[in-house]
């Protein structure tokens, strides 16, 4: 398994019900993560707002996931939708500060996806991997 | 030094011992209007009797909207916001009490821009139809208009426009103003939530762009912009200075003359920063009497009432109620528009028309001064924005 990559951090906000229960059931399996991330529980992803995306970022993050409930799945009612509606104005806000708007992703997961989050996961951290370092120094 | 040395310290430099109790600043303060909790009065009074230590201080020195009414009725002539500013830092290390809008992402976003590496993507509003350049005597300073603009979205408010325009009416006098890629926010809202560093860090990475580029006038479009460059930036050192104006100050001094009548009715919400801090009440009440007519609210000038919040602290029911109060005065005047020459009143102004549970329809143009006079030398109402 490899380390955890602290030179180029990524972080991920869980909603704690279906992607955090995908993530739960990757750790408890025997799946191997090609890269890793710093998970963040939120109970809602449509709790994350703008301010704790791009203080993510001011602290040196590379990128940022935001993983939530499917759209009807939310046990709350309005959170995923919440959460997409801010994934246009965060990533034109990082997209006016110099980063690449891949550097933000917003997905969606039900509780029976283990195998896509893990995808999701790598594709993400390949893609951002890629990009120049960030230049903003925590 | 230790913290309460400083602030004693503090209320010394700011003669806030001369205070004589009078109150005047209470009863003309437009937050105390509406929040019976607050006077300034009080905060002077527990900052010199129980100092970093009262609760009351905590708290209010945060929910001080530093529209800087008080200092205009204070007899003695005190500068309580200066004050204000001046120990909002001490009650950081304090254990901060008051409450970021937004979550405070708008201050993230600027202390983002200390970062020295930065390659920003700050200019899509410059079209082939306006001419900027990279070296010049007279600058630009676009401030944080791109990121406002992205950041509220949701309220469709063209603030970028304000630049492109500010642009065109400086181009339509024959000047070619430098706009900077680099430019950093000019750090009013750091300084004001008591964050001195990073709003030095600002500060020098902008001197430095300012010197590299040979600049000696230096152009705004917001009042907070040209207070924060002008008083707050002083003047580095002997060989380099540079002197700070409005749009609508320059303007007059070049005599500018408008094109057009345009036929609305507007009313002037004075930005407290560009009327009170500065004094600069005639400039765009002239630029604006040129083009249309103009109808004053109750309350104008240095009497002004604030548009509800400075430097993204505390925006709260008080807020919204003086903002109502404002745009019902604004109503009154019976005028077609409000004009602003800050983009935060527009801001502000905005989101309380915006506001659902009003029942009254408050609902209003609101336009930035260099908008209108943009359209008044234009000729042409249907021109596209940027």
């Amino acid at each position: 398994m490899p380390s955890w990559n602290r030179k180029k951090p990524i972080l991920a906000f869980f909603c704690n019900w279906a992607p955090y229960r995908c993530y739960m059931d990757l750790c408890r399996s025997e799946s191997t993560f090609h890269h890793l991330i710093y998970p963040v529980r939120v109970m809602c992803s449509g709790r994350v707002d703008p301010a704790m995306v791009l203080f993510a970022f001011e602290k040196g993050a590379e990128g940022v996931m935001v993983l939530g409930c499917k759209d009807k799945e939310c046990r709350y009612g309005p959170g995923p939708e919440q959460s997409t509606k801010i994934a246009e104005p965060i990533k034109a806000l990082i997209h006016i500060l110099g980063l690449e708007s891949e550097r933000f992703r917003s997905v969606k997961y039900s509780f029976n996806e283990k195998n896509r989050l893990l995808e999701e996961i790598d594709s993400f951290a390949k893609t951002v991997y890629k990009l120049k370092k960030s230049p903003f120094v925590p | 030094m230790n913290q309460k040395n400083i602030l004693s310290e503090l209320i010394e430099k700011f003669q806030i011992f001369h205070c004589v109790e009078c109150g005047k600043c209470t009863g003309a303060c437009p937050l105390a209007q509406v929040d019976r909790d607050f006077s300034p009065r009080l905060v002077a009074k527990y900052a010199i009797e129980e100092g970093l230590d009262s609760e009351y201080v905590k708290e209010k020195v945060w929910t001080c909207l530093t529209c800087g009414l008080c200092n205009e009725r204070c007899p003695i002539g005190i500068s309580f916001t200066e004050f204000i500013r001046a120990i909002r830092p001490l009650f950081i290390t304090e254990g901060f009490k008051g409450h970021l809008s937004h979550g405070g992402a708008l201050q993230g976003l600027m202390r983002m821009q200390t970062a020295p590496k930065l390659i920003q993507n700050r200019l899509d509003w410059v079209t082939p139809e306006i001419k900027i350049s990279s070296q010049g005597e007279i600058l630009y300073f676009t401030g944080c208009l791109t990121y406002l603009e992205t950041f509220f979205s949701e309220m469709n408010l063209e603030l970028k426009k304000i630049a492109y325009d500010t642009v065109k009416l400086l181009n339509s006098v024959g000047i070619e103003p430098v706009v900077l890629p680099d430019e950093r926010c000019c750090g009013h809202d750091l300084i004001w939530t008591g964050d001195e560093k990073s709003f030095d860090k600002l500060r020098n990475l902008n001197i430095e762009s300012f010197k590299k580029a040979g600049v000696k006038t230096i152009v705004t479009s917001c009042g907070e912009c040209s207070y924060t460059l002008k008083n707050l930036y002083g003047q580095p050192d002997e060989q380099f200075s540079f002197e700070v104006m409005h749009i609508s100050e320059y303007l007059q001094k070049i005599s500018f003359s408008a094109g057009r009548k345009l036929s609305e009715i507007a009313t002037y919400q004075d930005p407290c920063r560009l009327g009170r801090f500065m004094g600069v009440y005639d400039a765009p009440r002239e630029l604006i009497g040129s083009v249309m007519e103009l109808r004053e609210m109750p309350h104008f000038r240095a009497g002004a009432w604030c548009c509800g919040n400075s430097a993204w602290l505390h925006c709260d029911r008080y807020s919204k109620q003086m903002q109502v109060e404002r745009l019902m005065e604004a109503k009154g005047t019976k005028s077609d528009l409000i004009v602003t020459a800050c983009p935060k009143c527009q801001i502000h102004l905005t989101c309380a028309m915006n506001d659902v549970n009003l029942l009254q329809d408050l609902n209003m143009k609101i336009q930035d001064i260099s908008s209108i006079l943009a359209e008044s030398i234009e000729g042409n109402d249907s021109e596209p924005s940027p």
